[in-house]
């Protein structure tokens, strides 16, 4: 009985892992090609949930359907925050990096509050709340489809960045720009392309998170937390890293929720522990450079 | 020189004057908008004196809660009157201000302020697992502060004001600010010149916790009722940190003007606007960091001092 419990609880830890290296996925990208730490990356696949929300409301699209409408969405905001909260802080100091991105996140933010207001909104997908029984687990299809998906971009990202030309340049441009540029690559197109890529990845987490969770347009902040606190135990610019983390995250927190008394109010704040527990130790993360 | 000193001085006696005799002469409405914004000015001047050493918090809410929290219990289980708040809940953050200063000695630039967030969002979530003791998602309900007297309130606040900016003077009378602007712009040289980073780092955090925890304790008893969603909300965390730096970082004047201008603009924005009037702080900081390097006070100085500017690290002009 108690290991088919514990074994229960690692497939959701599982499930959530392989969520959350999608909600990372992007901001360890620019992280690392760019060097900027994007304090407004969850606010991004915020607004990817309520173009997923709208889809749905407005046109009965289902959240999976309009993934790559979503995608592509997001891809061209993408390019427009690359213009507006990025270009201007590239190799600024610190402090100019984190008030602008952050500036950008309270102005995402207050946008939904306009256009959506402060109340819970959820899209109701019949089959995602269907629940299939495997052997002695059983899994939520919602859960099950958002971690087939996010999986399947994660690991498709990391093929398209280590075997195709775009990829390689970006790799290269992360290393070394100078080096890159004077290769003939054009580092401020690689870096539009990267923002543009990265604010992709978060859309299709923004549709993700239509599939199986309330939303509000607060929901940003503590996805950007718990993205700073996978690289943070990954180390930033690291993708094998920051799969490892994602599914130690999603475990600890699946396990302190079932194991923990009223454990599912603490599971939360497991990542911002992790967060001040590991800077504190290691300052420039558990890997850091 | 000594002409401008002069008029600076008699400016800032007449602000002092206009501040004393404001809430005789208005309404009870508009002395409750005054409160609240000077509240606000002694979160931006804490935000501020920490930012001195180059460290940026993006959870000042953190400190503000954990004082807010500490006078209510106190009042709660101890019996200590609200009218102690302020200084209870300054000086009962200032073991852990201490204790994170220490903490996050290390950390510099970006992980600093991831940290500080991950710290504030913690706390919200420790006060409200630990139900037992802090009443969980219910709240404290306290007595009011002198019995909910409004202009006895703005007293007690205009005081913590006085006390914040006499402390930022004294800071820099002192050179002990030149120590702070020295790790600031490069801490690896202050440290060879003989400046000692921790003393001076966790000083910075000790003063901006002491401030920001008895603003905390005032706002419990001025309320009456400390929430975790509210006491360790981030919009407290980001009005403490966009106003100071929307009226200009590392000045006096700049927190003051800061907090009040973006105060009194969310109180008319709020009206016409009831959901997105934080749009206003998005906003301020965007223009901050793109055009205003140096917030109202750089605008009102104007071209003077120009060139203190690149080594602050505050970008371009």
């Amino acid at each position: 009985m108690q290991s088919e419990l514990v074994l229960q609880v690692v497939v959701n830890g599982i499930l959530l892992g392989g969520f959350y290296a999608l909600v990372t996925l992007g901001l360890n990208l620019i992280f690392g090609v760019m060097d900027v730490t994007n304090f407004a990356h969850g606010d991004l696949i915020m607004l990817a949930a309520y173009f997923s929300y709208w889809a749905a409301e407005l046109f009965g699209i289902d959240p999976v359907t309009f993934i790559p409408v979503n995608a592509a969405l997001m891809f061209l905001v993408g390019l427009a925050f690359y213009r507006a909260a990025l270009k201007p802080i590239l190799r600024a100091p610190a402090y100019n990096q984190i008030a602008l991105t952050f500036g950008f996140s309270i102005f995402l933010q207050s946008l939904a509050l306009i256009l959506w207001t402060s109340d819970m909104r959820q899209i109701e997908v019949p089959y995602a709340s269907r629940v299939l029984q495997l052997g002695p687990v059983s899994v939520g299809l919602g859960k099950l489809i958002a971690f087939v998906i996010a999986t399947g971009f994660t690991l498709g990202f990391l093929v398209f960045l280590g075997r195709t030309k775009l990829g390689g340049a970006m790799r290269s441009v992360s290393q070394d720009p100078m080096a890159a540029s004077l290769m003939g690559i054009d580092v401020d197109r690689i870096y539009l392309l990267t923002s543009g890529i990265a604010s992709l990845l978060a859309g299709v987490a923004g549709s993700l998170v239509t599939l199986n969770l309330y939303i509000n347009p607060f929901i940003g902040g503590e996805l950007t937390l718990k993205a700073f606190g996978v690289v943070i135990l990954g180390g930033m610019g690291s993708y094998l890293g920051m799969i490892v983390a994602s599914m130690v995250l999603g475990l600890a927190e699946a396990f302190v929720g079932a194991f923990v008394p009223q454990g599912g109010s603490l599971a939360p704040g497991i990542a911002f522990a992790v967060i001040v527990a590991v800077l504190a130790l290691r300052p420039k993360g558990l890997f850091g450079r | 020189m000594e002409m401008e000193r002069k008029e600076s001085r008699a400016l800032a006696y007449a602000v002092l004057l206009a501040a004393a005799v404001f809430p005789l002469l208005s309404g009870e409405y508009t002395t409750r908008v005054a409160i609240g914004a000077l509240k606000y000015v002694v979160l931006a001047i804490s935000f501020d004196i920490l930012a001195r050493t180059g460290n940026l918090s993006v959870g000042h809410a953190a400190l503000f809660g954990i004082g807010a929290y500490a006078a209510a219990l106190s009042n709660v289980y101890l019996g200590i009157p609200m009218e102690a708040g302020p200084l209870v809940g300054g000086l009962s953050v200032l073991p852990l201000a201490v204790a994170l200063g220490f903490l996050t000695l290390r950390m510099r630039g970006a992980y600093f302020s991831i940290a500080t967030l991950a710290f504030a969002e913690a706390m919200r979530v420790l006060f409200l697992y630990a139900r037992d003791i802090t009443f969980g998602a219910m709240g404290v309900g306290v007595p009011p502060i002198f019995g909910g007297d409004v202009i006895a309130d703005y007293y007690v606040i205009l005081g913590l004001v006085v006390t914040s900016v006499l402390l930022v003077i004294l800071l820099e009378r002192t050179g002990i600010n030149y120590a702070f602007s020295a790790i600031r712009e490069n801490e690896d040289a202050a440290s060879v010149l003989g400046v000692n980073p921790t003393k001076y780092k966790v000083m910075a955090f000790a003063l901006s916790a002491l401030l920001a925890g008895a603003a905390g304790g005032f706002d419990a008893g001025y309320t009456t009722y400390v929430y975790p969603y509210e006491a360790f909300s981030v919009a407290i965390s980001v009005a403490a940190m966009i106003m100071p730096i929307f009226g200009g970082l590392y000045t006096v004047e700049g927190p003051i003007l800061g907090a009040v201008v973006i105060y009194l603009a969310e109180e008319v924005l709020r009206g016409w606007l009831p959901f997105g009037y934080t749009l206003i702080y998005g906003l301020a900081l965007i223009v901050s960091i793109l055009y205003l390097p140096r917030g109202i006070v750089g605008l009102l100085r104007g071209k003077k001092g120009k060139g203190w500017l690149q080594s602050l690290g505050l970008g371009e002009e």
